[in-house]
């Protein structure tokens, strides 16, 4: 098996390497770079050491009168967490109730939530403004993530790690005198943990990446999400601040990346070993 | 500690009767082992005894309480699980230590308990250790003291032994004696390994689709096993049955294949299954003539024996009668040998267990021991009382 040279292996790998960074790197080194060169296509594919003032610049200043992008981070932060976090409750809870208890139609229960995979945000986006709008959230912070913490993936997963779980632990639980909040809090989350985790990491990313919904639902320039943010700099005009645009587009990256790369060797223990 | 009764106690799964309505006292510090084949219900019952499954009908009284309607964790029952169902991500002294928790004991107290119960299983060291960090025989002995620490009117062992190998399961059985024993509480023990059920138990309930076959001492069971299904359950390898018909008054029976083998005591019936185990066959010397009247012959009629008296069935035991067995497959095992075959002349199969190495191939002479024999009857497979 092992008679290909491994000097290809390397080319193949470098060239996927290559695909995904040289954008990203690309983005880094223009955004060093003078934004009026860049403006008439004269991207260099190198930094331009003097150039790295414009990081500070947009996180405290931002551009063209928008807000400041440490503001924007905090929103988007604050936002993605609320996700994560929110539709990790919620899918905890219904998982739970689903897998554990036995009351009627909690077949049909688990069906509903199934079929909502079919109904992500973007094709119920209509009503669920309306919904908003009627609750008077339009243009808060709540209403830009509680739309979003329904999810049927994540209850999904959690009913397949919470149905692994040995029937004989469940009983164990029982005949130690743990009633159902117990249970869940010191047996079925410690040994979800890393499921758990990597489900985190995923839909933290996904709330990170959350565009059409907080653009509907907040025009207040104070609930910019740093990805509203960095499309609002892009002018229309030819007044757009490439150098800005390309800081903010590398400052948003990082917290994913962070998020990923702390949460990897969870991350990746969630993914591939169930626990037993 | 405290005895235990069971009131007619019954469940079913839909239309499936997984227990028929069952009776049952247990004496204070009583150990008795339930075994059966698996699906005969023994694990439902053990679980009806937790609380862990709900009865369709009857009672369950722990130390003069009805517990019927109480959770589990209000029996004041602890039970060792076949997979020991150790919490993965809580260290040994909490794994024991949870229960207790629970129940709302000072720090101090549980802490006690929980060092002392590990000190009897020789696990003080390994407290700190998460439960895959430990061998089988370990989390086995964690098992053991998690339900031990509460120190539980009652304890319920729910084949606790299987996932051991066979080394360390002798090893362990014995161990779970010694803490039974010493500990004094009530127990019941499920198993589906008739020598665990020998040597553990106080006495044996011996389960056959969903109702009691027999319940008494292990000895008594093997002695005088109640039907054929208990006779073939107990004792390894399994008994042997040689079909055949009372004849002479109830006094000898007429195999299939025409021998005659006199029984010590009279018994009344007709078609029945003549019992007897591997360890009570032994090979006739060499010329040993065959059981009365084998060659087809008449009861009473002609014995091929020579110098026999005529008329009389040879004398069970002696080595005056021997049944011809065609050997199918031998089994040498170093201390005894097993030799599997077929009665020559009927169907029944036979198994013999001989000491030490024996060179056999094609057919042997077999002899049995009559004051061994059970006689069963063929309709109902209840085991014959002698009538005199």
């Amino acid at each position: 098996m092992n008679n290909r040279p491994d000097w290809l292996a390397h080319i193949i790998l470098g060239l996927g390497v290559l695909l995904f960074v040289l954008p990203v790197w690309l983005v880094f080194a223009g955004s060093t770079q003078d934004p009026d060169a860049i403006a008439r296509g004269a991207l260099s594919p190198w930094l331009d050491p003097s150039g790295f003032g414009v990081y500070a610049r947009v996180l405290s200043r931002g551009a063209l009168g928008g807000q400041p992008v440490w503001h924007m981070l905090a929103i988007s932060f604050a936002m993605a967490l609320a996700i994560a976090l929110g539709k990790i409750a919620i899918s905890v809870t219904s998982a739970y109730a689903v897998v554990f208890f036995r009351f009627p139609f909690r077949r049909a229960a688990f069906w509903l939530i199934f079929i909502t995979l079919m109904l992500p945000i973007e094709v119920r986006i209509i009503p669920t403004y309306a919904v908003m709008a009627d609750f008077g959230l339009i243009n808060s912070f709540t209403g830009l993530w509680v739309p979003l913490i329904a999810s049927a993936t994540a209850t999904l997963l959690f009913r397949q790690v919470f149905t692994a779980i040995p029937d004989a632990l469940v009983e164990a639980a029982r005949m130690d005198g743990a009633g159902p909040l117990r249970f869940l809090r010191d047996i079925a989350l410690p040994v979800s943990g890393a499921n758990i985790a990597a489900l985190f990491v995923i839909l933290f990313v996904y709330g990170w990446n959350q565009y059409l919904w907080p653009l509907l639902v907040a025009t207040d320039p104070h609930l910019d999400t740093i990805v509203i943010g960095i499309v609002k700099m892009i002018g229309v005009d030819s007044q757009t601040d490439w150098g800005a645009v390309m800081a903010t587009t590398i400052i948003a990256l990082l917290p994913p990346v962070i998020v990923v790369v702390a949460m990897q060797r969870w991350f990746v223990a969630g993914l591939t070993e169930g626990e037993k | 500690m405290a005895t235990l009764d069971l009131l007619g106690l019954r469940k079913s799964f839909g239309s499936t009767e997984v227990l028929r309505p069952i009776d049952l006292s247990l004496q204070d510090g009583e150990m008795l082992v339930i075994v059966g084949a698996s699906g005969c219900g023994k694990s439902t019952l053990l679980r009806l005894v937790a609380g862990l499954e709900t009865p369709n009908a009857g009672r369950v009284i722990l130390g003069g309480r009805d517990v019927t309607d109480l959770d589990p964790a209000e029996r004041d029952i602890a039970m060792v699980f076949q997979n020991y169902a150790l919490y993965p991500h809580m260290s040994v002294f909490d794994n024991m230590a949870y229960g207790l928790k629970i129940r709302g004991l000072t720090k101090a107290a549980i802490l006690a308990r929980v060092q002392e119960t590990a000190a009897l299983l020789g696990l003080s060291a390994l407290l700190d250790r998460k439960p895959r960090q430990l061998s089988g025989g370990q989390r086995q002995r964690v098992a053991m003291g998690r339900a031990i620490v509460r120190e539980p009117k009652l304890f319920l062992f729910d084949e606790p032994l299987s996932n051991l190998d066979a080394k360390l399961r002798v090893q362990m059985r014995a161990d779970i004696k010694r803490l039974q024993k010493r500990l004094g509480v009530t127990s019941l023990y499920v198993t589906h390994d008739q020598v665990e059920a020998m040597t553990l138990g106080d006495r044996l309930l011996i389960l056959h689709d969903g109702q009691p076959a027999q319940l008494d001492t292990p000895m008594a069971v093997f002695e005088r096993p109640a039907d054929m299904y208990v006779a073939g359950f107990i004792g390894a390898p399994s008994m042997n049955f040689l079909h055949g018909r009372l004849e002479d008054g109830g006094s000898a029976i007429r195999l299939q294949t025409g021998a005659l083998i006199a029984l010590p005591a009279r018994y009344a019936g007709d078609a029945v299954v003549l019992g007897i185990r591997p360890e009570h066959l032994h090979a006739a010397p060499a010329g040993t003539v065959p059981y009365g009247g084998a060659a087809g012959g008449a009861p009473g009629g002609p014995d091929a024996g020579p110098g026999d008296s005529g008329d009389a069935p040879n004398a069970l035991g002696t080595p005056s009668g021997a049944l011809p067995v065609a050997v199918d497959l031998v089994e040498p095992l170093g201390s005894e040998t097993l030799i599997y075959g077929r009665v020559i002349g009927g169907d029944d199969s036979i198994v013999v267990r001989l000491a030490g190495v024996a060179a056999v191939a094609g057919s042997i002479l077999v002899s049995l021991r009559a004051e061994f024999a059970h006689v069963f009857d063929r309709a109902t497979g209840r085991r014959l009382i002698p009538i005199d």
